[in-house]
């Protein structure tokens, strides 16, 4: 690697994390990017639904019965998650595991749809007590995912320590779907990054300049089925506990991680009547949602007025 | 023949010939007599068969089923017997032996080839006691033959690119390795009717069970080590460049314990090495799940052999950021696709691996040593580097029985050190 270039990659929360730096390695940078993993770690160690002992599995196991004490760091996450609920009117809502399961289990998709009564989004029976940092459950039967916004949560801190360390220009992804820019590249004004066609990963579909900004991508592809159909799980509507359908994507631009990751999910759920107000209530923002039909790409942006 | 094995060849001796494809004497066929054609002998026959320069010229069972097989197979092309010296007597133009015989019975078949002046290839392990394979290796160097040892994992593509891959630093210093075979089966044959003294010494076989189940009983084997760990303790040896030096272990009959088995269901030992370095080792016979591997350790990754595949410390960055890499590096301004959904949510981490081979492996590298053998036997090549990685790996494995039997670490003695090799 040239000596230009400082670069650390290591796996967490289900995919890869990446870190280019555009300065010489130093052993400044090397204390960097232990500070870096040990804060991804951190936070995938208290939001992980793969670890019984994480803050999220201690609340889905036992909310129901008692309020569960968490962290306070992890319980300030909790309520921007409560405030990102609301201001979407539901459309973002952590407690779909429920939903998740449902359409886990055991059953063709077919049927479910027309005979089934799948669960909504729980969100609302979701409590927060912020004098005691404590969450509790109204119901059984209620689970929180972190899937749509741990990764948000982890670059935000990681790009407060570049700041901290004086670093101004860096470019971080987890697995490309969460991305953070600080600064620009070396040898331009920002940082020019493409969205691969899914059928055709060499072209970008659309290209992104960011700096100091934040790009989140979520998608929908289905698993094609036995006779010709198709069976949709990645993202479920969390109003109608429903799959979204179609061959999509949203990519959400937002200088804080959390907030794009929160709306590329909801974009992708989200009515097309919603998409001004829901871009008005979130500023700074800049959407582009993806729609393949035959294999095409058919492209729509929105931009929100500047904060 | 092995593809792209050149750079390897010169740096395995026993490659050297073979992988240039000369053959001093390649209108001559090397004249073969095979000792056990029981289930391994008769696999191995049947790869002799399709190689063009080996002959099989005789065969040799004290079974007669076995023996009855092998000459239906041969079509008129070879002789039976039911004695080995026999045929070693009578067949004075054999230029070579394979032997696929019990365990207990290797040392004094092998010794008694190389007397008659046969190269010889035997199966490992190569015999149940130590001072055993220490004189079959003394007299194959003092009869100057060739006698190779069936590790045929010294022939797997895989395996060579592997241990090339290895020497060259890729994963750094091996600092552990952790091998294991785990199956879930009694290890037991079906009995057939016979009377095993009808063509069986008595003394050595009371009844056809100690006959066809020769594998669990300690007059006749030593159980998993011998039958199994060899293979997988010989590539820790090769590895690492050096035979154990001290040996601690356990073992007991903890699930197959009906029916009079002697040799352990589950083994388990650490072999220590000169430089530091340990291999873990254990088989069992009451879970399948883990199967077999050698996972093999060091500062920058990690190597899974059976698998064929390998990971890094620090993988390589993915191909958008590598891209972007690139692009700083050569003052290049220019997009970079990289944003993309993970279409998976939250799921636990997973780094499939990469493949250590690129090639297609069609075989376990049994075909590819016999044609190593019978190229040996042709041009006079005596792989004695080979020999010694038998060697060892039988002490490794009859060291570990010691020590699992004895309940003592075991250092390896002086004695059963090689000094001519």
């Amino acid at each position: 690697m040239a000596n230009n270039i400082f670069y650390r990659s290591f796996y967490a929360m289900g995919t890869r994390f990446e870190m280019v730096i555009p300065q010489e390695a130093s052993s400044r940078l090397e204390v960097l990017a232990g500070r870096v993993e040990r804060e991804v770690r951190w936070w995938e160690e208290r939001l992980s639904r793969f670890r019984d002992d994480s803050d999220i599995s201690r609340i889905n196991r036992e909310a129901a019965d008692h309020p569960v004490t968490v962290d306070e760091k992890v319980f300030a996450v909790l309520e921007e998650c409560d405030r990102y609920h609301h201001l979407t009117e539901g459309l973002f809502d952590p407690a779909i595991l429920p939903l998740q399961e449902y359409w886990q289990q055991e059953g063709t998709q077919e049927v479910k749809e027309v005979e089934g009564t799948p669960p909504h989004g729980r969100w609302a029976e979701v409590v927060l007590d912020p004098a005691e940092k404590r969450v509790a459950f109204l119901s059984q039967g209620t689970g929180i995912d972190p899937g749509g916004f741990g990764k948000g949560v982890a670059l935000r801190e990681v790009s407060r320590i570049l700041q901290e360390e004086g670093i101004r220009n860096a470019l971080l992804s987890f697995g490309g779907s969460s991305i953070l820019a600080l600064g620009r590249h070396p040898h331009g004004p920002h940082w020019p990054v493409g969205i691969p066609d899914i059928f055709d990963p060499s072209r970008n579909v659309y290209l992104f300049s960011l700096r100091d900004n934040s790009l989140s991508t979520s998608g929908v592809s289905a698993q094609r089925q036995p006779r010709g159909k198709e069976l949709y799980l990645h993202v479920l509507n969390p109003l109608t506990g429903k799959p979204v359908k179609g061959w999509k994507s949203v990519s959400a631009q937002h200088p804080d991680p959390f907030t794009a990751e929160v709306l590329s999910t909801v974009f992708l759920a989200a009515d097309k009547e919603n998409y001004n107000t829901l871009l008005s209530r979130f500023p700074g923002s800049g959407i582009i949602l993806i729609n393949y039909l035959n294999r095409k790409a058919n492209i729509v942006t929105f931009e929100a007025s500047k904060p | 023949m092995i593809a792209g094995s050149t750079m390897l060849a010169s740096q395995l001796s026993w490659l050297r010939g073979y992988a240039s494809g000369e053959n001093k004497e390649s209108d001559r066929k090397a004249r073969i007599g095979m000792i056990g054609i029981g289930s391994r002998g008769h696999l191995l026959y049947l790869h002799l068969l399709t190689i063009p320069e080996a002959e099989v010229v005789a065969v040799c069972d004290i079974y007669p089923p076995h023996l009855e097989r092998a000459l239906r197979m041969s079509e008129g092309k070879a002789k039976g017997f039911r004695d080995h010296r026999k045929m070693l007597d009578e067949m004075k133009d054999l230029d070579a032996v394979v032997v696929a015989t019990p365990l207990h019975t290797h040392a004094q078949i092998v010794i008694d080839a190389l007397q008659a002046g046969k190269k010889v290839f035997c199966e490992k392990s190569m015999a149940k006691e130590p001072e055993d394979a220490l004189k079959m290796v003394n007299t194959a160097l003092e009869t100057g033959l060739l006698l190779q040892i069936g590790h045929q994992r010294m022939f797997h593509p895989g395996y060579l690119r592997a241990f090339e891959l290895i020497r060259n630093g890729q994963i750094g210093n091996v600092t552990q390795i952790r091998a294991y075979w785990h199956r879930n089966s009694d290890w037991r044959r079906k009995v057939p009717a016979g009377n095993v003294a009808s063509f069986a010494d008595p003394a050595m076989y009371p009844d056809m069970e100690h006959f066809i189940n020769w594998r669990l009983y300690r007059a006749y084997s030593r159980g998993l080590m011998t039958e199994l760990a060899s293979h997988q303790m010989q590539v820790a040896n090769y590895i690492l460049g050096h035979y154990p030096v001290e040996i601690m272990g356990a073992g007991s009959i903890n699930y197959w314990n009906k029916r009079g088995r002697e040799v352990y269901d589950n083994v388990n030992l650490v072999y220590a090495y000169p430089d530091g370095t340990q291999v873990i080792y254990d088989s069992m016979t009451s879970n399948k799940h883990y199967g077999l591997e050698e996972q093999i350790m060091g500062p920058k990754g990690t190597m899974e052999l059976e698998a064929g595949l390998m990971w890094s410390e620090t993988p390589p960055p993915a191909p958008g950021i590598l891209q972007l890499i690139n692009n700083i590096e050569h003052g290049i301004f220019d997009n970079i696709p990289l944003g993309g959904a993970s279409w998976v949510p939250d799921t636990p981490v997973k780094d499939t691996g990469t493949p250590i081979f690129d090639g297609e492996i069609d075989d376990d590298g049994t075909h590819l040593e016999l044609e190593g053998f019978v190229h040996a036997v042709l041009t006079g090549e005596k792989y004695r580097e080979l020999l010694a990685q038998g060697y060892y790996a039988t002490i490794a494995v009859l060291l570990g029985w010691e020590a699992m039997v004895s309940r003592k670490v075991v250092t390896m003695p002086d004695e059963l050190v090689l000094k001519n090799i």
